[in-house]
């Protein structure tokens, strides 16, 4: 036998001690650094260009970290279901319809009871997603865009003519609290970030969830419940979003309309900078998530800065979509035909 | 990322079953569809004897035509195996808007020749998405979910409200009708002449040839990259017919107007029994499916859903649909 | 020692009328196509089994329903004196019994080590184990040393499935089926995509596992390499198993007779 090998390659089997950051480098999600970079730099040269140096003060990085804060929430739940191979658009029109609830019962039923029911919407909408497309197979994106219209329609119901506002006094106070440039609520979130993704990492599950979204097939025979997993994945989702709909509602007083497709846009575009992908579950690392939601909050708070019509953000987040998945497909996923 | 998103691998394995006509069932599903039709109608009229009139066909015949024109371009689409198109809302409110605007301007061009830019504007709007398609090798979904969000974006940078001219010829035509709304006798027209080009010319086999199954239409020297133009772009017609209609039969409306629209055609694309992996479907099957869909919304209208309520139910219709088709695609592949 | 070496000692010793499975009168109809009507095998320890038959006479049916992927209509499976109903993967992979699918079923995305303890992680140490922790480094020598043992060649443990060659892919999924198939591994076509060099390698590694103490059962349309590699001889003709022949008193002549209806068997496959 070995003479037959001798004449391959080098045997190399790498169970060399691990080469040094080799944990971080795992840890990081390996291929997604270059397009982070590319990304960081891009956004970086476009904003000293347009706005100068000035660009880069304590007060613009507050109010970045702010403004990204109720997102990277949202986006650190909503990145398992890509792991586990399934789009939800409609997290983001959760967090809408999580805040509407949350504003309108809070202020009667007082918080936790507001806060409960505006998180079991939430999940009931999860819930609705997961039987539509692990129970019956309906195409995750397709079914999602239904269940966007109509989160977007009962939220629509409850602001309706006259929006409701509710201050909670704590949520408020600590929102508006920061420790030098990262507000309290930008800690949290990146807390919860590195959360799922030592979960995502190093857990049994989130192992499983990888394998469920890398290869479906395989993962069946290895004995992995796939369909439970992404259950689990959508309804996670849905959890992050009734979530993030409160943390909403406590740093604004008030739900908005425009909370919704957008808020989805936003965040998928950002993970699939940060390595995720549409089009195959198994690759990316909240942690690449959370750099691509900071580059592309940057976006935004530059265009804010420069008062720039905001429809052009939805324009460059629509193009940052299709080039992320241009660049997830040249990294290695799937061409279509 | 499940089903349709992975299909195009496992069905390039998969040889495709011999289909017949009955095979497919399209006597089923249209027996189907107007039974239900006719018990939509029974109910909302013993419950609301109002409803049974004239004005209501009428109402009815507006909402299905655009739908009906809508629906016919993405049809092609889904049985050409590009799956879905999402860029419809920008895809109709781009000739739309033009087409307004042009009405609107104080020395007017001569009416065909605007229906005919609002048209090839359309046409552009498939080239884009089928240019996307081919030349970034994307899947249609996703970049289609992208462009409308682009598209929709920068008309919102262009307008807040359009208004078209009440008294210009457009809006004579697309306001009146003859029996049925005018609008709906175009696309009455339109389907008839899809049907039978995409059942019986050497082209529309190979549209959906290619959608039954892309290894075995290239193998036959089929250009695939000139199916999915042909698809893009032929429904692309359908959307600059169905805008110059929506601005014809519109006073005004705003850039998000035709968001709504994307969910009825969907939703009937799939009750005519197109099935979302390609390859098969029946054009015409799609009048008694709009016909539902349309005669529902506007039963709701009876039944007192207010426009936020109506958007959640079509939401609702869409999500079982596709459940049923995806259901329906599980069993088959056993 | 590490884990992966454990295996032989795994593998209890056989019961008294010396099989490790016994599958009588399975039968698996999809709606009203009989897929297969009678089909028998025994599968003696330490034994290479190859299993033949023309296309549609029923192989990949009865393997997929020995692997646990489609449950029987009707039939016994009988493993080391033990009846088992294998009604999903899990059941069989719980029997002892492992198959390497022609697809191999490794995820992409993952690289080798992962692939290999995909849904039997090995567990962190300490608390973090018990919150269901993994440790990438402890699978990582595990299957290090698996590979060594095996001799498999591959690039790097690290390195992504994606970006292997057909026979590392092919090499990994059996080394998989060596460390977790305590008894049984079946092998469905596992030299079909294959070089000369990377099937001579395969053929090698499936004569180890018997050296190991395990059954192997490889479907293969290659009878030359059966005879390499195979003790015994199971053929299939139209959903049956029609007999069990030793392969060394066997000709590749009339294994084809066999298979295509030519050489009528004289004896029946249940007598040992």
């Amino acid at each position: 036998m070995s003479t037959l090998t001798t004449h391959r390659t080098p045997v190399d089997l790498d169970i060399r001690p691990p080469k040094r950051f080799a944990k971080i480098r795992a840890f990081y999600g390996g291929s997604s650094l270059g397009a982070v970079v590319t990304a960081a730099l891009l956004v970086a040269v476009i904003s000293l260009i347009v706005a100068g140096p000035d660009f880069y003060s304590v007060d613009n990085f507050g109010i970045l970290t702010s403004y990204i804060a109720v997102p990277l929430v949202m986006s650190a739940f909503a990145c398992v279901g890509l792991l586990a191979g399934i789009v939800d658009l409609s997290v983001g029109p959760m967090v809408g319809v999580s805040a509407a609830i949350f504003a309108a019962l809070g202020p009667q039923l007082g918080f936790w009871p507001g806060a409960a029911i505006a998180v079991l919407v939430a999940l009931a909408a999860a819930a609705i997603n997961a039987l539509a497309v692990v129970r019956f197979r309906a195409d995750s994106i397709a079914a999602t865009v239904g269940m966007l219209t109509i989160l977007s329609g009962i939220t629509l119901a409850v602001i309706g003519s006259n929006p409701p506002t509710y201050i909670v006094d704590g949520l408020f106070a600590f929102s508006l609290g920061a420790l030098g440039p990262f507000s309290y609520l930008f800690l949290i979130a990146v807390a919860v970030i590195l959360a799922v993704a030592g979960f995502v990492t190093f857990h049994k599950v989130g192992r499983h969830l990888r394998a469920a979204g890398g290869d479906e097939n395989a993962a069946t025979r290895a004995g992995i419940k796939v369909g439970r997993l992404r259950v689990f994945a959508f309804l996670f989702g849905g959890l992050g979003a009734g979530i993030a709909g409160i943390l909403y509602i406590g740093q604004n007083g008030g739900p908005a309309l425009e909370i919704g497709p957008s808020l989805t846009f936003q965040s998928y575009a950002a993970l699939m900078i940060g390595g995720f992908s549409l089009v195959r579950g198994g690759v990316g690392n909240p942690i690449g998530g959370l750099f691509g939601l900071l580059i592309i909050g940057a976006v935004g708070v530059l265009l804010d800065l420069q008062q720039i019509n905001n429809h052009f953000l939805d324009v460059v987040l629509g193009s940052a979509l299709i080039v992320a998945v241009l660049v997830d497909r040249l990294r290695g996923g799937d061409r279509f035909e | 990322m499940t089903t349709a998103l992975t299909d195009q691998k496992t069905r390039a394995v998969t040889a495709p079953r011999p289909r017949t006509l009955k095979g497919d069932h399209y006597g089923i599903t249209a027996a189907a569809l107007l039974g239900a039709l006719v018990i939509v109608i029974v109910v909302t009229t013993v419950l609301h004897p109002d409803f049974f009139s004239g004005r209501t066909l009428i109402a009815i015949g507006f909402t299905m035509a655009i739908t009906g024109i809508l629906s016919v371009g993405q049809a092609i689409i889904t049985i050409s195996g590009a799956v879905l198109d999402l860029s419809i809302p920008a895809g109709l409110m781009l000739p739309a808007w033009a087409v307004a605007t042009m009405l609107g301007a104080s020395n007017p061009l001569p009416t065909a020749l605007i229906v005919l830019i609002g048209v090839a504007l359309g046409v552009v709007w498939g080239g884009i998405n089928a240019l996307i398609v081919t030349t970034l090798k994307i899947n249609p979904i996703i970049v289609t979910l992208g462009t409308n969000f682009i598209g929709i974006a920068i008309l919102s940078m262009q307008f807040t409200t359009a208004t078209v001219p009440g008294r210009s010829e457009l809006s004579m035509f697309g306001n009146g009708s003859l029996l049925l709304p005018n609008i709906w006798w175009v696309m009455l027209v339109v389907v008839l002449v899809a049907a039978p080009l995409l059942r019986y010319t050497r082209s529309g086999r190979h549209l959906t040839a290619t959608g039954g199954s892309v290894p075995a239409a290239r193998s036959r020297g089929i250009s695939i990259r000139g199916m999915r133009y042909l698809a893009f772009c032929t429904a692309g017609i359908c959307y600059g017919i169905a805008g110059v209609l929506f601005a014809g039969s519109t006073s005004n409306f705003n850039p998000m107007g035709s968001a709504s629209l994307l969910l009825s055609v969907i939703a009937a694309v799939i009750l005519a029994g197109v099935r979302m992996d390609g390859g098969r479907g029946s054009i015409l099957l799609l009048l008694p499916a709009c016909a539902l869909l349309a005669t529902v919304q506007t039963a709701l209208v009876f039944f007192g859903l207010d426009a936020a309520m109506q958007s959640v139910f079509q939401g609702a219709i869409l999500i079982i649909a596709l459940a049923g088709d995806g259901y329906l695609r599980k069993r088959s592949t056993r | 020692m590490p884990h992966g070496l454990d295996t032989t000692s795994a593998a209890s010793p056989a019961t008294a009328n010396g099989y490790v499975l016994e599958a009588a009168g399975i039968r698996k109809a999809f709606g009203a196509n009989v897929a297969i009507s009678n089909a028998s095998m025994n599968l003696r320890e330490a034994e290479v089994m190859g299993l033949v038959g023309d296309n549609g006479a029923g192989k990949s049916t009865f393997l997929k329903i020995l692997s646990g992927s489609q449950p029987a209509d009707e039939g016994t499976i009988t493993i080391e004196g033990k009846r088992v109903e294998l009604r999903t993967p899990a059941d069989a992979l719980a029997a002892g019994i492992e198959t390497v699918y022609q697809d191999l079923a490794l995820v992409d995305t993952m690289d080798a080590a992962q692939n290999v303890f995909l849904g039997r992680e090995r567990s962190a140490a300490g608390l973090a184990g018990l919150f269901g922790f993994v440790s990438d480094r402890k699978m990582r020598a595990e299957v290090g040393e698996l590979v060594k043992d095996l001799g498999v060649n591959i690039p790097s443990l690290r390195a992504t499935v994606r970006s292997m060659s057909g026979g590392q892919r092919q090499s990994l999924a059996i080394a998989r089926a060596v460390l977790w198939g305590r008894r049984i591994v079946i092998l469905d076509e596992p030299t079909a995509a294959l070089g000369v060099r990377e099937t001579a390698h395969v053929l090698d590694l499936i004569r180890r596992l018997r050296d190991r103490g395990i059954s192997v059962i490889v479907v293969s349309h290659n009878m030359q390499q059966l005879r390499e590699v195979a003790d015994r001889v199971t053929v299939m003709r139209l959903g049956r198993t029609v007999t069990t022949r030793d392969i060394a008193s066997t000709s590749v002549e009339d294994l084809i007779g066999l298979i295509t209806g030519a050489v009528i068997p004289d004896e029946t496959i249940s007598t040992p």
